[in-house]
């Protein structure tokens, strides 16, 4: 397969504001991500809906704050289905 | 979309034998594919590539998905719409696979330098005021206090790995020969501690972010 060539690290400190934000959001209890990807689906069909999943799937919502590949997989599954929508 | 059908009918007919299943997995092949090539071909790092590649691309991920999908058939609990369930499962299985791909020949151990931490991405901003930079300062000593003296090697190697190399957490599970939520755990115990001794020390890691311009 072929595949994209690896992207350039960020700046120092573009990285170092990510830890902190990371830091700044960790809680002592959060979905993993096997948690939060068995409701993405849920998650999405509610913002396809026009309804509040940060509302009503918070956990979620944060999850997708704190996690680059799950956010990135959220991304792609609203994208998808919205453009299959329209 | 794929022929309308709602979430029973979609179960009814996969579950089935015979032509009609065949003829929903047709439908569920044929619409996973074209979305995931119209997914594929608006990426930036897949310019590169031709349509027909991407084509191909989209075609193996797909057929890969709907393998997976009639495995996990009883596992759809009916809390979406089936579509959306199906393509979520195909979205984390072709995102998988390009993470894979990307960092097919990146060895953990080599860019983490036999597993010490690199801290140069926790520089101080030199355009900070004084009292910024104190503030800087003393966050990134109680950082690398507690890394150095209180993370195990693993756990500062999956942190280095995960927020300066941005190694996917499922690549870096397989380096690291622990499941998804093992190493979750680990990375979120390491945040945890981190936190806690920044936040003890008088250090909110929200104020910390707001003394950088």
């Amino acid at each position: 397969m072929n595949a994209p060539q690896n992207t350039h690290r960020p700046d120092a400190h573009e990285l170092w504001r990510k830890f902190l934000r990371m830091l700044s959001l960790t809680r002592e209890r959060e979905l993993t991500c096997n948690e939060a990807q068995a409701l993405l689906d849920v998650y999405v069909d509610l913002e396809l809906a026009g309804e509040n999943p940060q509302q009503v799937l918070p956990d979620v919502a944060h999850h997708l704050r704190i996690c680059p590949e799950c956010r990135e997989e959220h991304d792609a599954l609203l994208k998808i289905l919205a453009e299959d929508a329209s | 979309m794929p022929t309308p059908r709602d979430n029973d009918v979609w179960l009814e007919q996969l579950s089935a034998s015979g032509p009609e299943r065949d003829a929903a997995i047709q439908d569920l092949l044929s619409w996973l594919q074209k979305r995931l090539f119209f997914y594929l071909r608006d990426r930036s790092d897949l310019r590169s590539l031709h349509d027909g590649e991407l084509q191909a691309m989209s075609a193996d991920f797909a057929q890969d998905s709907v393998l997976i999908i009639l495995q996990k058939l009883d596992q759809f609990e009916g809390r979406s719409k089936f579509t959306t369930w199906a393509a979520r499962i195909a979205v984390h299985q072709a995102l998988g696979e390009l993470r894979r791909a990307r960092w097919r020949d990146v060895s953990l151990q080599a860019v983490t330098q036999d597993g010490a931490f690199e801290p140069d991405f926790m520089r101080r901003d030199e355009t900070s005021s004084p009292e910024e930079e104190a503030i800087q300062q003393e966050a990134l000593a109680v950082v690398m206090d507690v890394i150095q003296n209180e993370l195990s090697e693993r756990q500062s190697r999956a942190l280095y790995a995960r927020m300066a190399l941005r190694m996917p957490s499922s690549v870096l599970a397989e380096e690291l020969g622990v499941s998804h939520n093992t190493l979750y755990k680990l990375i979120h115990d390491a945040r945890k501690r981190l936190k806690a001794r920044l936040l003890a020390r008088g250090l909110n890691p929200e104020d910390i972010l707001a003394s950088f311009k």
